[in-house]
């Protein structure tokens, strides 16, 4: 069993699963069950199905990336992650105090760009 | 993350145990991160918390007005907010980010930037939702779901309810992150020899996890963007239709969300059950099964909060929502078979493990009656149904993760926590829980609504509120108990040593707190033939032993083929 499952075929498995509930929701939804013939049941079904489409692209993903053996590497610069967590939060920050504020996010975004652009290695 | 990325070696590892507060905060080291999303999360939660216990004051007599009905709004939206969003989702993936890398033997996570981005995100998402709960001009009162077009600027003005929007947007992505860190961890950073077959319950739970926030969450930065532009514009979307289609938006990612919350705390569970019986998990192959189905079916459920509404394919959900026993009778079956002939020691971890089952039992048992519409239709909206989802979260995750919380403290921290004061904990815990959601099945049953900010002395809520707050009162006590606990053990710093529980899985093969990088040659990852590897050594030495004893002059060859020696963690 062990040989047979893979990490693609885990995400596979549980794509499976979601696309015979996705089936048996569209089975439900065309048969017009209540609140299912309307466009909310449609939209129901849509949900899903974008959702099970996700999984197995998820799958291929797995599928594609290659097996890393990342031993005692690690990338440099977290102070970029930091940034640019500050820069979306300015960001949003404008919907609540006004468009100008976004405009501020271009500070730390720049500047976590630079980092990453421009990186001093670490000792 | 750009082009002029690269991955560079660290100097020596040297840099990762430099323990400055700048350190920690841009550490890239899983295990760091890890503790900051627990650490964090705890934090909201004493907010949130006291939050409830203000809530809880004023339902514990008739017509009282310690808030008025605007402001009891406002605590209700942030503290189921906070406890989802700030508290319980990042409590799950934080074990994931700290735990699944020692668990399947990795010198890192994958991505670490993502998890340390998903950090920060989660932090200022968490920041701006308090910023909005404490602003002068109204915080959301929405709940914890925003439904349109009560969210948009025309009924909920102020920049309260956009800063509640964008906080969930920002904890939402930041989830997201870690989540794939943790899921490219498991699938493609595994030691050598750590099939996916051998990897422990809990870092199946994580996996599943991961796959259903992958899947799940980014519909809520859709609904998130459907709220933004409804606080912009709030003409925008007016139909029906928008609103019936935001309810489902929210409620794709808002049941998934829910086994988010879940599913890794009966890994927690099931790793302490099987640490304290000295047993293997049982039933592993149909576990792994179930969770997977598990899983699945959980997306699939999001329509039984519509059933009221009408607009649901109420069959399909109700059959989806109730197919879900079938997986998790199979987990249940598996805790309890674990159980059976275990030599069993009474630690507080334990303790929490066990109080876990019956407790979340009672959560799912209620969750099956309100899968069916006939009796949700009754039930809706009312105090039934916060018994139900505390009796999840609270009764059930939340004791999850203080059993887990005990079994791995001394594994993160090299130092045991006071077992007299955690069983005092725990026995506070326990009384605290079931007094105060036990009534709330009661209050609903016979009629009380939810969002309810006080009631008239003759409703008859009187006395079932009264103990219903009363029980609140001591889970805030146990708290405080748990908080002493961490500060007098911390103090006290009794060695906990590489496995002082004796347990089975690997991160117990390394020190206490685990070198950088996890493993090194004083600790290595052990050859790994099962999913409970220092189990697996154990039994062979024992087994080595025994025949040694029967032919005492063949010790010398014994232990030669390096398989049967003592516990990994505790030999070195």
């Amino acid at each position: 069993m062990d040989r047979y499952l893979t990490g693609t075929t885990v995400v596979l498995v549980w794509g499976g699963f979601n696309t015979i509930l996705v089936s048996i929701l569209a089975g439900f939804t065309a048969s017009g069950f209540v609140g299912g013939a309307g466009p909310a049941g449609a939209l129901a079904f849509i949900l899903y199905a974008i959702a099970t489409s996700v999984v197995f692209l998820i799958a291929l993903a797995v599928w594609a990336g290659k097996r890393r053996r990342a031993g005692l590497r690690v990338p440099p610069r977290p102070g970029a992650a930091l940034l640019l967590a500050l820069a979306v939060a300015v960001s949003w920050l404008g919907l609540a105090l006004g468009g100008w504020v976004a405009y501020l996010a271009i500070a730390p975004l720049a500047a976590a760009v630079i980092l990453e652009l421009y990186p001093r290695e670490l000792p | 993350m750009t082009a002029g990325a690269k991955l560079v070696p660290y100097a020596s590892p040297a840099d990762e145990e430099r323990d400055g507060l700048p350190q920690w905060l841009l550490s890239m080291d899983h295990k760091r991160i890890g503790l900051m999303t627990i650490g964090t999360a705890l934090v909201f939660f004493l907010l949130n918390g006291a939050l409830a216990l203000t809530m809880r004051a004023q339902l514990a007599q008739p017509d009282q007005h310690i808030l008025s009905p605007e402001q009891y709004l406002q605590f209700m939206t942030q503290h189921g907010t906070g406890m989802i969003q700030t508290v319980m989702t990042p409590l799950s993936l934080g074990l994931g980010v700290y735990l699944v890398p020692l668990q399947v033997g990795a010198p890192r996570i994958a991505a670490p930037r993502a998890a340390l981005l998903g950090y920060w995100l989660y932090v200022f998402g968490g920041l701006l939702l308090v910023w909005g709960f404490v602003t002068p001009v109204g915080g959301a009162t929405d709940g914890w779901w925003g439904y349109t077009p009560l969210s948009n600027s025309d009924y909920s003005p102020g920049y309260g309810m956009s800063l509640w929007c964008a906080g969930v947007f920002l904890v939402a992505l930041g989830m997201i992150l870690q989540a794939a860190s943790i899921l490219w961890t498991i699938l493609r950073m595994r030691a050598p020899g750590v099939t996916l077959m051998r990897m422990p319950v809990f870092a199946w739970t994580q996996l599943v996890n991961v796959l259903m926030v992958l899947t799940g969450f980014p519909f809520l930065l859709a609904a998130m963007g459907l709220v933004a532009a409804e606080r912009i514009d709030p003409g925008m979307f007016t139909s029906n239709g928008w609103n019936i289609g935001y309810q489902n938006l929210f409620w794709f990612y808002g049941h998934p969300v829910v086994y988010v919350m879940f599913f890794p705390f009966v890994g927690c569970v099931a790793e302490v059950l099987a640490t304290f019986t000295g047993r293997r998990f049982f039933a592993y192959p149909g576990t792994v099964l179930s969770l997977l189905f598990f899983a699945a079916g959980s997306m699939a459920v999001w329509g039984h909060h519509l059933f009221a509404s009408g607009q649901e394919v109420n069959d399909y959900f109700s059959f989806s929502s109730i197919l879900l026993t079938l997986p998790a009778g199979i987990e249940y079956f598996g805790m309890l078979g674990t159980l059976w002939g275990g030599r069993f020691r009474y630690t507080t971890s334990m303790l929490f493990a066990l109080a876990f089952i019956p407790q979340f039992l009672i959560g799912g048992l209620t969750g099956i009656l309100l899968a069916n519409p006939a009796i949700d239709y009754h039930l809706n909206n009312s105090y039934f149904v916060l018994g139900h989802f505390h009796y999840t979260l609270l009764a059930g995750s939340f004791f999850g993760f203080l059993a887990g919380f005990y079994l791995w403290f001394p594994k993160a921290t090299g130092i045991m926590l006071n077992e007299r004061l955690g069983k005092a904990h725990w026995l506070l815990m326990v009384i605290g829980t079931n007094t105060t959601f036990i009534p709330m099945f009661l209050l609903g049953y016979t009629g009380m609504p939810r969002w309810l900010s006080t009631y008239p002395a003759g409703a008859g809520f009187t006395t079932l509120s009264l103990i219903s707050s009363i029980g609140a009162g001591i889970i805030g006590i146990a708290m405080c108990v748990f908080i002493w606990n961490i500060y007098v053990s911390v103090r006290a710093r009794i060695p906990a040593g590489p496995n002082p529980w004796q347990a089975h899985t690997l991160e117990w093969a390394t020190s206490s707190p685990p070198p950088p990088f996890n493993f090194n040659l004083t600790y290595p990852v052990p050859r790994v033939r099962g999913y409970a590897p220092l189990l697996d050594y154990r039994e062979q030495a024992a087994s080595r032993r025994r025949k040694e004893a029967a032919s005492p002059r063949r010790d010398e060859s014994a232990g030669a083929d390096g398989g049967g020696g003592a516990d990994p963690g505790q030999e070195a």
